[in-house]
């Protein structure tokens, strides 16, 4: 309460030194709002009994930002709530407060923030802070921030502070310091002769450090770990290029066992697009590049930098079964995209057109060999292992080949066909030990129907079928909207092809909700199924449930 | 004006540049911890069905010898992975788990955050008391840099005839201490074999080792969960040596060989453990 008390005087401090100046614009506040609960009940049929939950009936996170503006001034705070976090939510989140509290000021060409912040230096390689509320992921940085911006087109940055660790103040001899600075050019915009170019190009650099305290008793490590980075974006006319590289120096962690190598990453993504075709293909390569605020941290917590991921995103209930999490220890991989749109009135295309896309992605693990002749792979206090840039290692984390076609027949009737074929390395993504990939064939027909200009239905049917892990799955989903308040949905998705025949089991939920203006309301009853939930290549572990979800949001 | 933008660039550049340290072999260190008089706790809390814990109690026993001795190690059975009939698979019918460890993993807090993980001298840091195994390593050196406020001394007299044992506890103070303190007595066992869950190969079969020795599991206290205060009323005075006696019949399945007395005193209040000693029960 003290902090945001300090916040609001540091606010009214702010509001009359603008005022005395005469330039005070109208001060505004702005917020947002969400509530989730869950009320758990044992189900015998996934395992849960009463003694298993043990009281623990409730889960509840709850988040509130406001933010209060007042010309040049802003200011504002996050409170948090997770009494106790909701199953799947890492246990350490549980407690509420203020983790998130700032203020900015910007003047002319500066801009000035204290207190916590998120940032990121181009595509994340060497920094990128940033809250996931689906994940209860949070690094932001708490310190300073000094945003510069000379001349229009060029924009320098310098960042200093330690990040967020779930509610745990900074200690000495605890978590790093993290410091950086990144620089950008946008050469059309900087140079006003090229600012009606076809040929647009933006060049950048990062450097960021972190400094951390030696507490490890066995291994000698380095106090300060530095990263470099650097990028372009050109483009020429319909091609875009863009491309970043990165270099990490000895950052032995407990991530990468403690080996002294230094880490790398390169991306480079190029695209074509012109009316009705686009076309995109992305390749990237990581080498050792986790990096941390703390080396003994293993958890999703204190990644300074943020290695994007390069394979297509699944939302679909089945589809979303095995996603794919990042591998910082090494992976390669590439990810090839074309979208058409057949024209309208022509003979496939029909009365209002089709969009058909196709999108391929592979991610292998890189390739080693023994850094020297007396240490193995990845061995703990050596330079772990040598690897050749350009050599994909023969291990398949995950190929992915999705096929979308979206066709509206009518005024009133659309659908979308989406057949996705996937080879997932559930040994070393979800460590399913022992087991195989898991060679999947999935199949969507998404459908909505307009029954009137405010009611429409929308039904999914799904297929996943595999040998592998628990074998074929089948779901529907049923949902009638009245636009635009009211919505209810059923859902089933059964797992009739699994080996056991007690875990043949139906995952059923009911849902129902209301929106009126920002405020929505959400309440669904059922079970959800074991699973793993990844944002950004980000993932977490979802524990099988049973029971109600409340789901309240607003923003004003 | 663009000379003093070059410049403050140059500078921030120049800051981060500075900011690293390539560190140039041996990478691994080498200290000396045979001597000093404390001795460390670390509390493996794990389960035959969690397949990262074969690694961990690796980890423990290598600390046992990287630090001289000095660490006391009791495996906990606890929670989701320590279930028998783990999965209602036969295979996994062991049943390591006990009231004690139940209650300690109740109260710490480690199976809900995932095993394996452990207690340091149930060290509780800002965010609580549990630490996953990356972490054993630095939170057990300081503590084996400070010198002992107390020194246990057991001595262990097991009668064959009805598999019954006595033990002695010797709690001497060698420092002030505030607050009130209480000391647990336990009985670990070695060499159990029963499968476990195991995902790496150096360690040994995949994905099941169904031969696995369980080491240092915890098997029951000899005076309750959280044990007896010592002292007065748990208030304890440097010098003084409090002396305490129990005696237990060994079930059928604790093997005498196999099997240490483990006694450790900590305070009420924090729970931190002040001093640890462990003693076979035969000698």
């Amino acid at each position: 309460m003290k902090k945001i008390i300090s916040i609001l005087t540091i606010a009214l401090v702010f509001s009359a030194s603008a005022y005395a100046q005469g330039f005070l614009g109208k001060s505004e506040v702005h917020g947002s709002f969400e509530t989730d609960a869950m009320y758990y009940q044992a189900d015998d049929a996934l395992g849960i009994t009463d003694s298993l939950i043990n009281g623990n009936v409730f889960g509840f996170n709850a988040f509130a930002d406001i933010i209060y503006t007042l010309g040049d001034f802003s200011a504002g705070f996050r409170y948090e709530a997770y009494l106790p976090p909701i199953a799947g939510f890492e246990r350490s989140l549980e407690g509420q407060g203020f983790p998130y509290l700032w203020a900015t000021y910007t003047t002319g060409k500066f801009s000035f923030t204290v207190g916590n912040f998120y940032e990121q230096f181009g595509n994340g390689l060497t920094l990128r802070t940033y809250q996931e509320w689906t994940l209860g992921y949070d690094n932001s940085l708490n310190g300073a921030r000094i945003v510069y911006e000379p001349v229009k087109g060029l924009l320098l940055k310098g960042v200093y502070g330690t990040q967020r660790y779930y509610w745990s103040k900074f200690e000495k001899n605890g978590r790093g310091i993290v410091k950086g600075f990144d620089g950008e050019i946008n050469i059309n915009d900087v140079f006003t002769g090229l600012s009606d170019s076809k040929v647009r190009l933006i060049i950048g650099g990062s450097a960021v450090s972190k400094y951390q305290s030696d507490q490890n008793p066995f291994y000698k490590l380095p106090k300060n770990v530095a990263i470099f980075g650097g990028r372009f974006n050109l483009g020429i006319g319909k091609f875009n290029f863009s491309s970043e590289y990165a270099y990490k120096i000895n950052d032995p962690s407990a991530v990468n066992k403690y080996i002294y190598k230094p880490g790398d990453a390169f991306i480079f993504s190029g695209s074509y697009a012109t009316k009705g075709l686009g076309i995109f293909a992305q390749f990237k390569r990581i080498d050792n590049m986790s990096f941390k605020s703390d080396q003994a941290v293993t958890s999703n917590a204190l990644d300074i930098n943020f290695l994007p991921p390069l394979i297509e995103a699944h939302t679909y209930m089945l589809a979303a079964m095995y996603p794919y999490a990042t591998q910082p220890n090494g992976e390669m991989g590439f990810q090839i995209e074309i979208n058409y749109k057949v024209p309208k009135k022509s003979k496939l295309g029909g009365k209002y057109g089709m969009g058909i896309s196709i999108n391929y992605s592979q991610m292998n693990d890189i390739a080693r060999e023994k850094a020297n002749d007396t240490a193995y792979i990845g061995q703990s206090g050596t330079m772990g292992w040598k690897s050749d840039f350009f050599k994909f290692g023969d291990q398949i984390f995950n190929r992915d080949l999705t096929v979308e076609i979206d066709k509206k027949f009518s005024r009133k009737f659309k659908s979308i066909f989406k057949y996705i074929y996937q080879d997932y390395d559930i040994a070393t993504i979800l460590g399913h030990t022992g087991d195989p990939n898991v060679k999947a064939n999935i199949g969507i027909i998404d459908m909505t129907y307009k029954i009137t200009s405010k009611k429409s239905i929308r039904w999914e049917l799904q297929g996943l079928w595999t040998k592998e892990d628990k074998g074929d799955w089948a779901a529907i989903l049923v949902e009638y909207t009245v636009s635009p308040h009211w919505f209810v949905s059923i859902a089933d998705q059964y797992n009739y092809g699994n080996k056991h025949s007690y875990e043949q089991l139906h995952y059923y939920t009911g849902s129902f909700g209301y929106t009126l203006k920002t405020t929505r309301f959400a309440l669904t009853y059922g079970r959800q199924r074991e699973g793993v939930v990844c944002v950004g290549g980000v993932c977490r572990q979802v524990p099988a449930s049973n029971g109600f979800s409340v789901t309240i949001s607003s923003s004003f | 004006m663009k000379t003093k933008y070059f410049i403050s660039i140059l500078i921030l550049v120049a800051f981060i540049l500075n900011s690293c340290d390539k560190v140039s072999p041996p990478y691994i260190e080498s200290r000396d911890y045979c001597s000093g008089n404390k001795k460390v706790l670390i509390e493996d809390y794990t389960g035959h069905g969690c397949v990262n814990c074969p690694g961990a109690a690796v980890l423990a026993h290598d600390l046992k010898e990287q630090f001289c001795d000095r660490v006391v190690i009791i495996g906990v059975h606890a929670g989701y992975f320590a279930k028998p009939y783990f999965e209602d698979d036969t295979l996994f019918a062991a049943n390591y788990t006990t009231e004690a460890g139940n209650t300690w993993d109740n109260f710490f807090g480690n199976s809900s955050m995932g095993n394996p993980n452990g207690l340091i001298d149930r060290v509780k840091k800002s965010d609580g008391y549990v630490l996953y195994p990356q972490s054993w390593a630095n939170t057990v050196d300081p503590l084996l840099m400070e010198s002992a406020k107390a020194l246990i001394t057991i001595s262990n007299d097991f009668n064959t005839d009805n598999s019954t044992l006595t033990t002695n506890i010797k709690t001497d103070i060698q420092e002030p201490l505030e607050g009130k303190y209480s000391l647990i007595v336990c009985i670990t066992q070695d060499n159990l074999v029963s499968p476990q869950k195991n995902n790496d190969p150096e360690i040994g079969p995949t994905p099941i080792d169904e031969n696995y020795v369980h080491n240092h599991v915890l098997r029951g206290t000899l005076n309750g969960v959280w044990g007896e205060t010592i002292g007065t009323n748990g208030e304890v005075s440097v010098g003084s040596v409090y002396e305490n006696s129990y005696t237990s019949a060994f079930p059928d399945n604790w093997i005498p060989k196999d099997c240490h007395v483990v006694a450790f005193m900590y305070n009420d209040e924090t729970k931190t453990v002040v001093q640890v000693e462990e003693l076979a029960v035969l000698e």
